[in-house]
């Protein structure tokens, strides 16, 4: 019988990672709780199976030291929500390319030891998949994690907004493979796009026609104070305002994105909406919301899910990019489709009624 | 002691079209009414129909060449019309350049090209047009071109209002400058009538008398005119910050993590301001506390509520004979004044000055 353990490697110890690993943990302990993830069960896979096998970073904090002990050195914003015993996994300098921003620079030193060859490591942990979870902006490096899982063979999940999933070349090579490739951009799971969309959708199935909406947010978080930088922040801007225009059929002003960096929110991510629309009789329709949320374990549910439809997807011998799972749970998907339709096909996914 | 007071604007944008909009719109307010809107119908001797424009600068093509009446309206002015505005007979004026311009606000400003124009001799129209007061409303991160109408001011010996965060009246050189030629100046950083700062102030204010601990606060502002245009570019925006800031946390005695500034330029909201305002502390027993808000308002008539009384008050500085900062009229109206005083005192101290119990 086929074995339903997971074993993942991840690239970027920072608060996803923490969120993932401490997720892990507590559904360990804690089975029952595993009804508070939209799919406690995929296919066979259960989310306390998941094992992190292997772990890459280049900050001279996490390198060499356990992941139990890397998730929570000081840069990471993710609080201690519970606590993660050593589990004998040595996070490894991977490649650092353009891994640093100027303002990063500024806040992380880069571990003075040689970088590992990533393809060697995944091998030799038999990792199943490998998943990118790198500051945003840092094309080369997540181009340079997604070519070590095409060599290694295995998975590639990019929680990056770098395009990967849905960049033709790279997901012809990952088809061409027969490797999975899901991507392009973690959405969280009860997070800002999520809940606007949301709300974008059930406005227009009763009738009311959008006008003008933003959504936008500050946090604390290491990846926020990465996307100030002027380019990388219309970059993540545009995926974003991208993924909410979906949702609607006539075109709409969207102001959509992280406006600042505020350091003492930590982990936290406070978020400020707003929608105007017109319904019957051009009456007005105004929306105004306040969401707080914590980045690292909201990143974190969305990946388990995701991490265990990856691993029913190669069981199916899936290839390239798997449009469901990209769609379901990334805010630039290959084949992009709004909220509901992206649950659905999710669903049917993991019933086996979809092939892709 | 003329009856009239004669202004000069630098920058005839938002600000400008609001407060000239509203000298028409007050011009009939009847003194003993509650009129909605302004905070003086009479200021000491001076009504509101005492103010007129004598003379405008601009770097705008839109704008320059014609009468102040029209060019209120042309892009990208966006400030809601509430008044009409008869024709004046004051033509705007090609103003000096410098840093007004940024370079990726090139277009909307429609800025004039140098080779071509020769900006007006400011001190010289300052002079001839007997302007009283020049009212500086430069985009932010004018550091060049305000000292320019600053000196233009002290030159022609005109009174100046600072509605920019460009330090003048709370720089020490310049305030002696202004203090040597007896000249009045009020500034810097016109606070709105009831905007994000007075609003945050009072907050933070009445929070460190009420014995809140404050853990952190942030005022995240976001808004649709070429202000917040001109400021989504950092370095444009350092003074702003640091006005903005400064007025906040200078009211509470020791240090709470703290964010404030223009957060975000959104099209489509025009020239409405909107901010969102958080403060969390500890209250008895160190028990948490939350306080969350939401301001939305016009945001140029908003100031322009406030500059029609620094421009009365300039005129009575004039009239008495009193030159230099004027300390509670700066403190209680700008952001960035050259001492900062609560509100409460500040408005006081306003109400002294107009009846002539202080000097400054």
């Amino acid at each position: 019988m086929e074995s339903d353990e997971i074993r993942i490697a991840i690239a970027g110890i920072g608060n996803i990672a923490s969120g993932l690993l401490q997720g892990i943990t507590y559904l360990n302990q804690f089975k029952e709780e595993k009804n508070k993830l939209l799919h406690p069960k995929i296919g066979s896979y259960e989310a306390h199976k998941i094992r992190i096998v292997a772990a890459f970073d280049i900050d001279s904090t996490k390198v060499q030291t356990d992941i139990s002990d890397a998730i929570f050195a000081p840069i990471n914003s993710t609080p201690k929500l519970f606590n993660v015993e050593k589990i004998g996994v040595q996070v490894e300098k991977g490649p650092v390319k353009d891994g640093l921003s100027e303002i990063l620079q500024k806040v992380i030193t880069i571990a003075d030891v040689e970088e590992v060859d990533v393809v060697s490591v995944l091998k030799e942990t038999d990792a199943e998949m490998l998943i990118c979870a790198i500051p945003s902006g840092a094309e080369k490096a997540v181009e340079a994690y997604a070519q070590a899982a095409l060599d290694a063979e295995i998975a590639f999940i990019n929680c990056t907004p770098t395009r990967i999933a849905s960049d033709h070349t790279w997901s012809k090579r990952y088809k061409q493979a027969n490797i999975c490739l899901i991507g392009d951009d973690l959405q969280s799971l009860a997070g800002g796009t999520v809940l606007h969309k949301g709300f974008l959708d059930v406005l227009k199935e009763q009738g009311v026609i959008i006008k003008d909406t933003y959504q936008l947010d500050v946090a604390g978080g290491l990846d926020t104070l990465n996307t100030l930088d002027d380019d990388r922040k219309e970059y993540k801007r545009k995926v974003k305002e991208r993924s909410i225009q979906q949702s609607v059929d006539n075109h709409i002003n969207i102001a959509s994105g992280t406006s600042d960096y505020l350091e003492f929110l930590g982990n936290r991510r406070i978020g400020h909406f707003w929608i105007y629309g017109e319904g019957f009789m051009n009456m007005p329709v105004k929306i105004d919301i306040r969401l707080e949320t914590l980045d690292g374990p909201n990143g974190a549910a969305t990946l388990i899910d995701v991490i265990r439809a990856t691993k029913l997807a190669q069981r199916r011998a899936g290839s390239g990019p798997i449009s469901s799972i990209c769609a379901f749970g990334f805010k630039a998907p290959p084949v992009t489709t709004n909220r509901h339709t992206a649950d659905k096909w999710f669903d049917e996914y993991i019933e086996g009624k979809r092939i892709d | 002691m003329s009856k009239k007071i004669r202004v000069a604007i630098a920058g005839l944008g938002n600000c400008a079209s609001a407060l000239i909009q509203g000298l028409e719109y007050y011009k009939n307010a009847d003194e003993n009414d509650y009129v909605p809107g302004i905070m003086h119908v009479k200021f000491g001797d001076y009504h509101i129909s005492d103010v007129e424009v004598v003379a405008a600068f601009e770097v705008s093509t839109l704008k320059i060449g014609k009468d102040i009446s029209e060019a209120i309206w042309e892009s990208p002015n966006c400030c809601a019309k509430f008044s009409d505005v008869p024709k004046k007979g004051v033509e705007v004026l090609p103003g000096p350049i410098k840093d007004g311009v940024a370079p990726h606000m090139m277009e909307s400003f429609n800025c004039y090209n140098s080779a071509e124009i020769q900006p007006a001799d400011v001190a010289k129209i300052l002079v001839e047009t007997e302007t009283d007061v020049l009212v500086n409303f430069l985009p932010v991160g004018s550091e060049e071109a305000s000292k320019v109408y600053a000196q233009a001011a002290l030159d022609a010996n005109v009174a100046f209002a600072n509605g920019i965060p460009a330090f003048i009246a709370s720089d020490s050189e310049w305030a002696q400058k202004f203090t040597e030629k007896n000249i009045p100046v009020a500034g810097d950083d016109i606070k709105s009538q009831l905007g994000a700062t007075i609003l945050h102030r009072l907050l933070v204010t009445l929070a460190h008398e009420r014995g809140i601990k404050m853990d952190e606060t942030f005022q995240l502002n976001i808004g649709g005119n070429t202000d917040f245009e001109n400021m989504k570019k950092e370095y444009r925006l350092a003074t702003k910050r640091v006005s903005k800031t400064e007025a906040v946390t200078s009211m509470i005695p020791y240090e709470v993590p703290t964010r404030i500034g223009p957060s975000d330029y959104v099209p489509f909201l025009k020239d409405e301001k909107i901010c969102y305002l958080w403060l969390k502390g500890k209250n008895f027993g160190e028990q948490p506390i939350k306080v969350q808000l939401k301001l939305s308002v016009q945001d140029s008539p908003n100031s322009a509520g406030v500059m029609i009384d620094v421009i009365r008050s300039l005129k009575i500085a004039k009239d008495r004979g009193i030159g230099g900062p004027l300390i509670g009229v700066s403190s209680y109206f700008f952001k960035h004044p050259p001492k900062q005083i609560h509100d409460a005192e500040a408005v006081q101290l306003v109400e002294k000055f107009i009846k002539g119990e202080i000097s400054n």
